[in-house]
């Protein structure tokens, strides 16, 4: 896909015409979207969803500084007139630029850009790209809603979406995720054209679905969805809230949580949970298994912490491994992510027919210990899933036969009594880290800076909550 | 602290909370120290199926086999060290370890967790490394009704959940912070730290145009000094061929070398400046003549613990001892080539050393003093990896030479300093951070059992039984339980 890939970069570099204006990376790659959309929605003919009178050619046609003033009269009345989807897509849309020579040139090399070779599955592609770079950006901070799309792939393979499945992800960031699934899904069907025309029809309008908190991070996952032809209902919403109750239930669920204990942002509100908590990533794991159909399965990423935190996390991990069948955890490699300093895995279940003792034995890959360092100089690819891929076996419901490679390998079982005598403590590792100090071995210093940052907030987090039952003398989960 | 009755001194309030009475230590408990059931510290092994508990910090000092060591007795106790002051809480099975282990049962009177606890809250006076038991044994000890001691014994365990979670954050950042030190050192060396500077200025002269220029500058001074030489004794060169003698330094090869980024170049050692050992030819190395002069001079290990920068001398020289020795200038980067290998600091005085020390004079167009020693700094196990693995480890001047150093562009090399400086400072800063946290929590712990001492931690119910009416109940059933023959249980 070179000449996608030539796009994209010409598409990065046309942020320094934006950047003459003043415009973070965030807000430019939200302002290269509005032009992207109307430019797509010509080349794949699919301008009948916008109002007449304002599509590509209407603003390429302007002229000078009227252009700037047609644009933002354009934006609002997107967000306001146009319908169903545009409609989501544009609100509250409006424009960072000031400099109606800015706008020229942005519409002029828009237009110029080689469509020709770039249809509509490839744009989508190129879209992806943008958010990607623009997830690299670090002082965009928007690497939070991204997740790294080799463990995306990785995740979809193993789970192994179906055509008429109904998937979700409760925490959508740009769609990622929802997107990968789709792929893997035409894949399977020649591009959906195997199916008869109704499920073709479910697949487009139904299958994918979920919520996304961030307004300006809605808008992106739903431009991407778009451009991939997927045009289930993502809803702007908190899965925390009430409302988060009323997704409906799922045959897959695919997703990647935020990570961080921000207080700001409140508890969540929801009070169907049996175990109430502040901590958002176990919120997000109650509201996950409790939200899949009997013989459904996730495959979710969270942070160390949901694996071992005492109390209410130790609760709602027995009741995973009650109600489910938590077949495989693996531990991902740091250095991965945007957000710099996180230890991850990716939880593995599937919902039982019963509510009891689902869980026989868990199977914990370690691909966190002896790892190269990730990150700028040595990116995370496919081929590092591949082992664990082997692992892990064909069966997306996690019981293909499987060897426990003993003390010396990286996949090992552990019973459901050996995890109880811990504590249902599943932050479980074996192997030494030989990794020494040499100074080429060592990871960037922004992500060692990031992991002291991260470790001394948790300190302070703790000592504050100590404080506060001090002098309350309340005593909190 | 009441200050009047030293018995009770070491608790951390005023006035004894209601329903609480004091009791002395064999009311609390009883000693069951063994005197010949003990285990030195040098039969440990690392596994085995009795753990050795003894009054080092770890919970467990190490293990044994012999299972006639095992303490018999009910289960759990509280170990003191008589010499550390520690307090262990033990629930399970164990055999005593080396010197100074106190081995306390807890009576009826309270209960095990809130026994241990109260050690935790006593202050002790500190006796250095002598004995303390005699302080506890002279201690009356607080004793709350014994629901209540359960109530503050489980809110206390609750509450140090938390710290030790915060505690373990802290420790998790310690080795980090040396990682995060050497990584941004790696960062610089590499060039990452400067890669946006770079971006920014792209057309900067690249450091080999300006080592070539060295180069020719170094020839031409050579040229003139031998001219010089050759008048001095009145010859005059008739042609060029003496010039040949010069020798020209090899490239160096960059085969097995890291790549650099774009104007950065590989420079020998010899190469960036005048390198030279130190001298003091005079024997003896101690004869008094040397010193009481004005010339600091300074012993290889002084280069060792002077953290980089070397600001005054312990010893002069005399005249005398210059005329053996060189002085050599401010800024001049010492590098230890004996003993400690490769220490490094710049001199912030002149200074005259030994030859076990070699002086850099930095050609302060390639770069800084300040760049230098933290680059060797970096490679320094690399470098001791060159000494023979004898008991006096030396390095010689020829591998010295040969270290190659990565240079960049000339108007980069500010840059590359400057964000040195702001990285390293940032990790110290981290490292303040941290320190307070310790400090912090520490302090936050001690709240914890001051609180729970004062009885402010829970709340009291009224329908505890007083402390005071167990006390008398237990006293009375000790009296009771006396054998004939007057020995404890």
């Amino acid at each position: 896909m070179a000449t996608t890939h030539d796009i994209v970069q010409k598409l990065w570099n046309l942020c320094n015409v934006l950047r003459d204006d003043g415009i973070t990376y965030h807000q430019y790659v939200t302002e290269l979207t509005y032009l992207l959309f109307l430019k797509m929605a010509k080349e794949t003919g699919t301008e009948n969803q916008l109002p007449d009178g304002y599509r590509w050619d209407d603003l390429e046609n302007q002229e000078g500084v009227n252009q700037l003033s047609f644009y933002k009269i354009m934006l609002v009345h997107l967000g306001t007139e146009a319908s169903g989807r545009v409609q989501a897509i544009y609100a509250n849309a409006s424009s960072s630029l000031t400099q109606p020579r800015n706008l020229n040139k942005l519409v002029q090399s828009i237009d110029e850009l080689d469509w020709y070779s770039a249809r509509q599955e490839g744009l989508g592609d190129l879209y992806e790209g943008l958010l990607e770079k623009n997830a690299n950006e670090k002082k965009s901070g928007a690497g939070q809603y991204f997740t790294p799309r080799p463990l995306i792939d990785s995740m979809v393979e193993l789970v192994k979406p179906k055509a008429g499945e109904l998937v979700q992800d409760p925490a959508a960031g740009t769609g990622g995720f929802l997107v990968a699934a789709d792929r893997h899904i035409k894949e399977q069907t020649d591009d959906l054209f195997d199916l008869p025309e109704a499920q073709q029809k479910f697949q487009r309008h139904q299958a994918f679905y979920g919520n996304e908190l961030v307004p300006e991070t809605h808008r992106l996952a739903l431009m991407n969805l778009m451009l991939h032809g997927i045009e289930g209902p993502v809803q702007l919403g908190d899965t925390l809230a009430p409302s988060g109750a009323s997704l409906p239930k799922a045959d897959v669920i695919l997703t990647n949580p935020p990570f961080g204990t921000k207080k700001g942002g409140g508890q969540p509100t929801r009070d169907d949970f049996t175990f109430p908590t502040s901590n958002k990533q176990l919120a997000f794991l109650q509201h996950i298994y409790r939200g899949l159909k009997p013989g459904g399965r996730a495959a979710v990423v969270l942070p160390d912490n949901v694996l071992f935190e005492d109390n209410v996390g130790q609760r709602i991990r027995a009741d995973l491994m009650d109600k489910c069948n938590l077949h495989t955890v693996l531990r991902l490699p740091t250095g991965i992510f945007y957000a710099q300093g996180v230890k991850t895995n990716v939880l593995f279940f599937s919902r039982g027919a019963t509510d009891k003792g689902n869980t026989k034995a868990v199977y914990v890959y370690d691909m966190r210990a002896n790892m190269p360092n990730f990150g700028k100089r040595t990116p995370l690819t496919r081929e590092h899933f591949r082992e664990f891929e082997q692992a892990f076996g064909n069966d997306p419901m996690g019981g293909s036969s499987r060897t426990d490679t003993g003390e010396a390998g990286r996949f090992r079982c552990f019973t459901r009594e050996m995890i109880s005598k811990r504590g249902e403590n599943l932050d479980i590792s074996w192997l030494r880290d030989e990794s020494e100090g040499n100074g080429e071995k060592l990871p960037e210093p922004e992500i060692i800076a990031a992991e002291i940052l991260a470790n001394l907030r948790t300190a302070m987090e703790e000592m504050e909550e100590l404080s506060d039952m001090l002098d309350n003398g309340e005593v909190t989960e | 602290m009441s200050g009047t009755d030293r018995e009770k001194g070491g608790w951390p309030f005023e006035e004894l909370p209601k329903g609480w009475c004091w009791a002395p230590l064999d009311l609390v408990f009883d000693n069951v120290t063994s005197s010949d059931k003990k285990l030195k510290q040098k039969q440990y092994l690392q596994e085995g199926s009795l753990a050795v508990v003894d009054q080092g910090q770890e919970l467990v000092g190490g293990y044994t086999n012999d299972e006639s060591l095992a303490y018999k007795g009910e289960l759990p106790v509280v170990i003191f060290g008589d010499h550390t002051r520690c307090a262990k809480f033990i629930d399970f099975y164990f055999a005593q370890g080396a010197d100074g282990v106190k081995v306390l049962r807890p009576t009826p009177l309270v209960d095990p967790k809130f026994s241990h606890k109260s050690l935790l809250a006593l202050e002790l006076p500190d006796k250095g490394y002598s004995r303390h038991f005699k302080f506890l044994k002279a201690t009356k000890f607080p004793v709350p009704p014994l629901h209540e001691q359960k109530r503050i014994a489980d809110r206390i365990d609750a509450l140090q959940d938390r710290s030790r979670r915060a505690r373990a954050a802290l420790e998790a950042a310690r080795p980090l912070l040396d990682d995060l030190r050497r990584s941004v050192l790696a960062a610089a060396f590499r060039g990452d730290l400067t890669a946006d500077w770079r971006r920014e200025n792209p057309d900067t002269e690249p450091a080999t145009e300006l080592l070539k220029r060295i180069h020719q500058e170094r020839r031409r001074k050579w040229e003139e000094a031998e001219l010089a030489k050759m008048r001095a004794k009145g010859k005059d060169p008739q042609d060029d061929k003496w010039k040949q003698k010069y020798s020209e330094p090899e490239p160096v090869d960059t085969s097995g070398l890291p790549g650099l980024p774009k104007g950065w170049c590989w420079v020998r050692l010899s190469e960036l400046g005048e390198m030279a050992r130190g001298k003091s030819k005079h024997r003896p190395r101690n004869d008094p003549q040397l010193f009481g002069g004005e010339y600091p001079f300074l012993q290889t290990g002084e280069v060792a613990q002077a953290n980089g920068q070397i600001t005054e001398a312990k010893k002069y020289y005399s005249d005398f001892g210059l005329a053996q020795s060189r002085l050599f200038p401010v800024g001049t980067v010492c590098i230890t080539i004996a003993a400690n290998i490769a220490d490094t600091a710049i001199l912030g005085i002149e200074a005259c050393f030994p030859d076990s020390v070699v002086g850099v004079i930095v050609d302060k167009q390639l770069l800084s003093p300040s760049y230098l020693e933290t680059y060797i700094r970096t490679i320094r196990a690399d470098l001791a990896a060159f000494a023979p693995a004898t008991a006096q480890k030396n390095i010689n001047l020829a591998i010295l030479n040969e270290v190659v150093v990565p240079i960049p562009p000339e108007e980069e090399l500010a840059e590359v300093d400057k964000k040195i400086q702001k990285a390293l400072l940032l990790a110290d800063n981290a490292q303040k951070e941290v320190t307070a946290g310790h400090a912090k929590l520490a302090a936050q712990e001690q709240a914890i059992l001051a609180k729970a001492f004062r009885g402010e931690l829970v709340p009291q119910d009224t329908a505890d039984e007083p402390a005071s009416v167990l006390l008398e109940r237990i006293k009375a059933a000790r009296e009771a339980q006396k054998p004939k023959n007057g020995k404890r249980k």
